[in-house]
């Protein structure tokens, strides 16, 4: 199995798409656990404690995964103010398959900053990591994040009352962001 | 000439994902419960899809009514439906 902490190393920190992107940090706890109890944010995830140790203890938990190339939680920041601005994780990682979530952004940031987040991510799994298929967890009333992700054309596994389960293959998910990349940027 | 009742139809369709709800050049859509960037965006896909007219971010921004952005693209399509 390739050395993916090895890999992030040399990506990250980077500048890309007007953003700032680097690994989460303890300093992170706060923003953490602000986004993901926003009454508004918080609707289609998991619960989180409100408590910044109960999240600092997590962080130093994954901060062990993510040493051994199973885990990476990655935050995105304003390139010029460094403001944070949002966070996407890929974890469960293994030779050919991983997961990825924990998709949260600020609202209204202005510059589009959770669909650069979500490429940029991805692009880490199929082109750095060179991993096959990603596995998707979308709520099925997160109507929003539902339609942008079925507009990668993804391979729908499974369902229970709550989600549907996506595969997305690096195929497809190219086609989608070189056609949104040729909108939003010059890229 | 672009048809009002057609675009607001799409934009209905984008922002809500179905047309039966009534939209009204006066809709305040940012209001929406289920309004987020990834709807922003779907908008402006949409727009440039349909009229081939780019609605830059910062001005999306400042637009807040379906009417406000109607009135965008009339004035900023090349070619009518």
């Amino acid at each position: 199995m390739e050395n993916r902490k090895k890999i992030i190393d040399e990506i990250l920190p980077t500048r890309k798409y007007g953003h700032y992107f680097r690994l989460v940090e303890p300093e992170d706890a706060e923003f953490i656990v602000s986004l993901r109890n926003d009454t508004k944010l918080s609707r289609y995830i998991n619960e989180t404690s409100s408590k910044i140790e109960d999240q600092l203890k997590w962080i130093e938990e994954y901060k062990i995964r993510e040493k051994n190339g199973k885990d990476f939680y990655i935050i995105c920041l304003s390139e010029d103010t460094k403001e944070k601005l949002g966070l996407n994780r890929i974890y469960k990682i293994e030779d050919s398959y991983c997961e990825f979530g924990s998709w949260l952004y600020k609202a209204n940031t202005g510059k589009l900053s959770s669909i650069f987040g979500d490429l940029f991510c991805k692009s880490i799994i199929f082109e750095d990591f060179n991993i096959n298929k990603c596995l998707l967890e979308v709520r099925k009333k997160n109507k929003s994040v539902l339609r942008y992700t079925k507009s990668f054309n993804p391979v729908i596994i499974g369902e229970n009352d709550l989600s549907y389960y996506f595969d997305l293959d690096y195929k497809n998910f190219k086609k989608q962001r070189d056609k949104l990349l040729n909108f939003f940027t010059n890229d | 000439m672009i048809d009002e009742n057609v675009f607001i139809e799409r934009l209905a369709e984008v922002l809500f994902e179905t047309n039966e709800i009534t939209l009204t050049k006066g809709t305040y859509f940012r209001q929406h419960d289920d309004w987020d960037s990834l709807t922003g965006m779907a908008v402006q896909v949409m727009i440039k899809s349909n009229y081939n007219v780019e609605l830059p971010v910062d001005v999306f921004e400042s637009l807040n009514t379906v009417g406000d952005i109607y009135n965008f693209v009339i004035n900023n399509a090349s070619n009518n439906e």
